[in-house]
């Protein structure tokens, strides 16, 4: 396992690297122009352009220039000088517990909602619960994130008003439940749309284990029917599932973006969308990297947890 | 859970068989036709008798028909542009002479049956109505789009990776690899961003809705891409591409007239859910403004003009929302439909 878990993290750090090529290439060199001016923002002083030129490394090719941006991200110190060199790894760092929170607290109503009613489902096929529960779910799938948020913006905090229409408050000022009661609403508007790709997924999924011919000598030799479902069906039923929460957790962090512009959160799509709106191209570059580096980070370890649950690659 | 799992010893078995009306309809026919199909009569008929699948691809006909219908509605109907503003205009509701958008600038006149107006206006006093419809036609443009350019770039590169393997496959695969982990929207963000910064990248104008179908298309077709490889991976086994490789076929002859007649079954079966993403994505895309650029209607758009009134002027956000909810539910089901009906896996 030890040798696995370093050779994957190896991999990591060259896709890694790759990664950041590509978010280099996008904001530098594709665009048409001098990439001083471009990162420098609105100032048009040609002394600023000038030190700007000098600070990235514009002046030393592509390559020189790539690497200035690596040792800016990796030392921590990225100033941006469209914001009159303000240090922006903070801001991006402070981002990411905001993002972090809202995806495991969704992805906790998600999984639980979307496995309980799959598993349901696949248990009771072609009833009318089993129906129900599919259509259900077709229509969380349909629904365009964006508007699901101001859907529930307009139920919960206007017709109804339980919830906060926005902002933030983190555990540490505020305690857990203002947190809560804060993260609820855009946590749900991720969930629901999840919810259903995962019930159908599990639906699937178990329905295809439960016609397994181990399935059938585990229930022959007399099992209880929970044990048989528990250990046999769901322990397998499960791998797929694992590697697409994977997949889809590492895309949360990274893109989490509808639900925390609308509402508010100051989290890291809310970070990369500041940069947009204020075509500040470092923010852009830093936000990227680190979101990026969250979907590797995932990746290597849903590859473990796979490995964990699946007894042909466990022995191996 | 324990419902089910919990039924009696003699039935657990049971639990796992396919419902019993299926089969059962299943040995009827097989009793009683007598006439040989074709497997594509087969697949055609086995779609017209899914209910669902027919009314779902009713469905996304009707969307595409009102689509085309938009420049009669707006001329003919309702007398107004798609983007034409009316922001001291007054309409006739109930005999009462209203302003279309009032003294604070917020949209006054909601969904009601009138010719001007159908759907409410929005905050410029523009007809949600005729912007939906018109925007129906640059929204389902980009889906339609994207979905082939995905398509074909996909099943291209898979076609290569999985015919090929060896070098050609490892390196196809980590690019591959690389492209995914990627998150698609901050790509489409970077990547609009340096248009934007610019005006144009080569031929590419910022303004121009093939700014977001390529995005949506090429970025999409890493993920189709990896279907096809391992699709093709299991048809470049087969004896028939054995057999042409002992007849001296080469290469590009076995690919492309050995192998991915065998993909369009996949392909097809998949292009109703590739639709369905492709026009969440752009009303994604366009809600961010990285998409459709505005004034010109879309349905992100629409959900993005929308954002500002979503408890007032919820109208202007629904209009969008339910007609990109309207068309990925029945791109979905027909997709479900054409799976079933043409069944690529052979689970049957």
């Amino acid at each position: 396992m030890g040798g696995f878990l370093i050779v994957r993290s190896f991999d990591g750090i060259i896709k890694l690297f790759f990664v950041s090529v590509i978010l280099f290439f996008v904001l530098v060199v594709l665009p048409p122009g001098d990439p001083a001016q471009r990162f420098g923002g609105k100032m048009q002083d040609p002394v600023k352009i000038a030190q700007v030129k000098k600070d990235f490394c514009f002046d030393k090719g592509n390559v020189g220039a790539y690497g200035c941006f690596m040792k800016k991200t990796l030392t921590g110190n990225f100033e941006s000088p469209s914001q009159g060199n303000i240090n922006i790894v903070p801001a991006a760092l402070k981002a990411i517990p905001v993002t972090f929170g809202l995806a495991v607290l969704a992805s906790i109503i998600w999984l639980a909602a979307g496995i309980f009613a799959g598993a349901k489902g696949a248990l009771k096929a072609g009833s009318k619960l089993d129906r129900g529960l599919m259509v259900a779910a077709l229509i969380g799938i349909s629904f365009p994130t964006a508007w699901l948020s101001l859907l529930l913006l307009m139920v919960f905090t206007d017709k109804i008003p339980i919830f906060p229409a926005g902002g933030y408050v983190s555990i540490g000022s505020d305690g857990l439940f203002s947190w809560f009661h804060h993260m609820v609403l855009p946590a749900l508007t991720l969930a629901i749309v999840s919810a259903g790709v995962y019930t159908r997924l599990t639906r699937t999924t178990v329905r295809q284990k439960l016609r397994e011919e181990y399935i059938k000598t585990a229930e022959a030799k007399g099992l209880p029917s929970r044990h048989v479902f528990f250990k046999h069906v769901m322990r397998t039923a499960m791998i797929p599932i694992v590697v697409m929460f994977g997949m889809d957790f590492a895309g949360l962090l990274g893109g989490a973006i509808f639900t925390e512009t609308i509402v508010g959160l100051p989290g890291l799509g809310g970070f990369v969308m500041r940069g947009m709106q204020g075509s500040d191209f470092s923010m852009l570059f830093v936000g990227g990297l680190i979101a990026a580096t969250f979907v590797i980070v995932s990746n290597t370890l849903v590859d473990l947890v796979q490995a964990m649950l699946d007894p042909k690659l466990r022995a191996a | 859970m324990s419902a089910a799992a919990g039924a009696p010893r003699g039935a657990a078995p049971m639990i796992g068989t396919a419902p019993g009306s299926l089969i059962r309809g299943r040995q009827q026919q097989e009793a009683v036709g007598t006439a040989i199909e074709s497997p594509m009569q087969k697949a055609f008929r086995s779609y017209r008798e899914n209910t669902v699948a027919m009314v779902a691809l009713v469905g996304l006909v009707g969307i595409f028909l009102l689509a085309a219908c938009a420049p009669i509605v707006a001329t003919h109907w309702a007398h107004r542009g798609a983007t034409q503003q009316n922001l001291a205009g007054y309409v006739d509701i109930k005999g009462k002479k209203t302003e279309v958008v009032d003294l604070q600038g917020m949209p006054n006149v909601g969904p009601g049956l009138r010719r001007s107006y159908t759907f409410g206006a929005d905050a410029l006093g523009r007809d949600v109505f005729v912007r939906a419809l018109v925007g129906a036609s640059v929204s389902l443009r980009v889906g339609v789009g994207a979905t082939m350019i995905c398509i074909v770039f996909g099943t291209f590169l898979g076609l290569v990776q999985g015919f090929y393997g060896g070098r050609v496959d490892k390196v196809l695969s980590y690019i591959v690899d690389v492209m995914i982990a990627f998150p698609f929207m901050l790509f489409a963000i970077a990547f609009s961003a340096a248009i934007a910064a610019t005006g144009k990248i080569g031929p590419l104008n910022a303004t121009s809705i093939m700014v977001p179908l390529l995005m949506l298309g090429f970025l999409s077709a890493f993920g189709f891409s990896r279907l096809m490889r391992s699709n093709t991976l299991e048809l470049a086994e087969k004896e028939y591409v054995e057999a042409a490789r002992a007849l001296g076929g080469d290469d590009k002859r076995i690919m492309f007239v050995h192998v991915l007649p065998h993909l369009v079954p996949t392909i097809i079966t998949y292009s109703g859910i590739l639709l369905a993403g492709m026009i969440l994505g752009e009303a994604g895309l366009s809600f961010l403004g990285v998409g459709v650029a505005p004034p010109t209607p879309s349905w992100g758009n629409l959900i993005s003009d929308g954002r500002a009134y979503y408890s007032t002027a919820w109208w202007i956000a629904g209009a969008g929302g339910i007609m990109v909810m309207a068309t990925v539910l029945c791109a979905n089901l027909v997709g479900e439909g054409l799976e079933e009906a043409l069944d690529p896996k052979g689970n049957r």
